[in-house]
């Protein structure tokens, strides 16, 4: 459904993409992973448009996603979240949820029970007035997740979920997403392998902006290619 | 839930304190000018809180869109005698349209950038009026024909109070239910975090152009109301001061609080009175009350009572 290929990415002498081939199908939780810098959140960013790549096609559904405004991509099914959950920090948790349903122009009664009923599915129905600034960094993280899941769209794409997550708050967070990787595509970066490599589908581990290996988290976790540049000698058994 | 916030009750006693003046001076001329002058001010100050409280922007030339429109009021009142409320909507139609020469570069300016800019917008207003004089008289001003609203000559001063504060009263409802509504959220995404606003879908550069469309017409609105009040419009009342004593009102206030602005305007608007028979008192103690909220309220007047609106 989502194709991007040959995505490359030039930020003056660096480049933090080199002709990144990605192919997310409809279903199921696909997982980016690499060293700091290997060009995963640049490439999400390329998806959400917020970055224009120097080469390249990314195509969704049949459409060429780069030919679209970022304000365009909600509409076209694609929704994200942010490594800094990027909350409307002076609007309430239940406002920033409003924000992400606007879009739908649903009458005011009707995107206010959708997007309460969002909020307590994430447990945070005893949060929804307060303002989202106020909040702990784990309920960010999760008002952030309910903003991008309640328009329910077809490609949700997660920067780091659970960066900077309490270890009570995790459980909610990754029921949560493997519950969206049910009935759309999910695409996240994400470093705590040790808690989601399982749920993935598949894995593309980037390294200095090329793909180094691509395949199901098994075939991954045994590739040398992995090991050697992303995991670095004995490291490796325990990270994996 | 209550019928009213906190924050809302906080406006409704405000509102209440200041029709009530008059009424307690016995509707004597002079106590009803300056109530009806504080209204047209808050409405003003409200404005610029819809750009800078809720919108995340600001301006300090927000005169200017309030001289465009009294301007507008004031002339089409000497040449073709129009109803007050042609008058109300030509002012905030010109100023909502002057709004568009510096919405547009707000799209790519902030913070300082579109203070400068702002500011010069200001100046520049003022200036036009000084030194057009085929159509503003210049520094002789122009004197508005006898106001009449709906067939109804507005004869006394209690005639242009009530309808003033009929006035506020309605830009009070719309602003205060602004968070509540998509617009006023579009707002508050943009101001609080334009990529994600984005990717909400919401076009960043339209809904700050609409933050000062939407601004600039009330204060339009608001300079037309002047015109009325006063009978008589001159530069000198839409200088510098006049665009800090606007920008004072929301900050002291605190922003993005529509109770909390109009307490802001009603401290400003008394201490300018209170002062006024002193030269250069007022402005001394309205540049105090800047430094005294900085120092020890720093969310405004606002933080009195909290609560309510999305705290901030």
């Amino acid at each position: 459904m989502l194709r991007c290929s040959g995505v490359t990415m030039r930020f003056g002498g660096l480049v933090p993409l080199d002709g990144v081939d990605l192919h997310v199908p409809e279903r199921g939780l696909f997982l980016v992973v690499g060293p700091n810098g290997a060009g995963k959140t640049t490439l999400l960013n390329v998806i959400s448009r917020l970055v224009t790549p120097a080469a390249g096609s990314v195509r969704f559904a049949d459409r060429d996603l780069l030919a679209l405004e970022p304000s365009a991509l909600l509409d076209a099914g694609i929704a994200r979240s942010f490594q800094k959950a990027e909350l409307f920090v002076g609007l309430s948790a239940l406002d920033n949820v409003l924000v992400g349903l606007d879009h739908r122009h649903l009458p005011e009664r009707a995107a206010r029970v959708r997007a309460i009923g969002m909020l307590e599915a994430l447990g945070l129905g005893g949060v929804a007035h307060v303002a989202a600034g106020t909040l702990s960094h784990g309920y960010q993280k999760l008002v952030d997740l309910a903003r991008a899941l309640v328009s329910e769209p077809k490609l949700l794409l997660l920067d780091e979920p659970l960066a900077g997550v309490t270890a009570a708050e995790i459980p909610t967070l990754l029921a949560a997403i493997r519950d969206a990787a049910r009935e759309r595509a999910v695409l996240m970066i994400e470093h705590h392998l040790e808690l989601v490599l399982d749920l993935a589908e598949r894995v593309t581990v980037l390294d200095f902006g090329r793909t180094i290996s691509e395949g199901p988290p098994e075939a991954v976790r045994r590739d040398p290619a992995v090991i050697r540049s992303y995991l670095g000698g004995k490291a490796v058994e325990h990270a994996w | 839930m209550l019928l009213f916030a906190r924050s809302e009750r906080a406006a409704l006693l405000t509102l209440a304190l200041v029709v009530a003046f008059p009424i307690a001076c016995g509707f004597r001329t002079y106590p009803l000018f300056i109530a009806t002058q504080f209204a047209v001010f808050a409405m003003v100050a409200l404005s610029l809180d819809v750009l800078m409280g809720r919108s995340g922007q600001i301006s300090l030339g927000h005169a200017g869109f309030f001289a465009l429109g009294a301007y507008a009021a004031a002339i089409l009142s000497v040449r073709y005698d129009v109803d007050l409320l042609v008058g109300v909507i030509a002012g905030a139609a010109l100023a909502a349209l002057g709004s568009l020469i510096v919405g547009l570069p707000a799209t790519r300016l902030s913070g300082h950038y579109l203070g400068i800019v702002t500011l010069g917008f200001g100046v520049a207003v003022a200036q036009i009026a000084l030194k057009w004089t085929a159509l503003t008289n210049g520094d002789e001003g122009v004197h508005t024909h006898a106001i009449h609203l709906a067939g109804t000559v507005l004869s006394s001063p209690l005639h242009v109070y009530a309808v003033v504060f009929v006035a506020l009263g309605a830009v009070t409802a719309f602003v205060a239910r602004l968070p509540r509504t998509r617009l006023g959220r579009a707002f508050g995404a943009v101001r609080d975090s334009e990529i994600a606003a984005a990717a909400m879908g919401i076009s960043v550069a339209r809904t700050k152009v609409l933050a000062f469309v939407i601004s600039a017409a009330i204060a339009g609105g608001a300079g037309a109301l002047y015109a009325a009040l006063t009978g008589f419009v001159a530069p000198e009342d839409f200088g510098i001061g006049q665009s800090l004593l606007f920008f004072a009102m929301v900050v002291v206030g605190g922003t993005a609080s529509t109770a909390g602005t109009l307490l802001g305007a009603l401290v400003l608007e008394g201490v300018s009175q209170a002062a006024a028979t002193v030269g250069g008192l007022s402005l001394t103690l309205i540049g105090a009350a800047i430094v005294g909220v900085a120092l020890f309220r720093p969310a405004g007047l606002k933080s009195l009572w909290r609560g309510g609106e999305g705290s901030r």
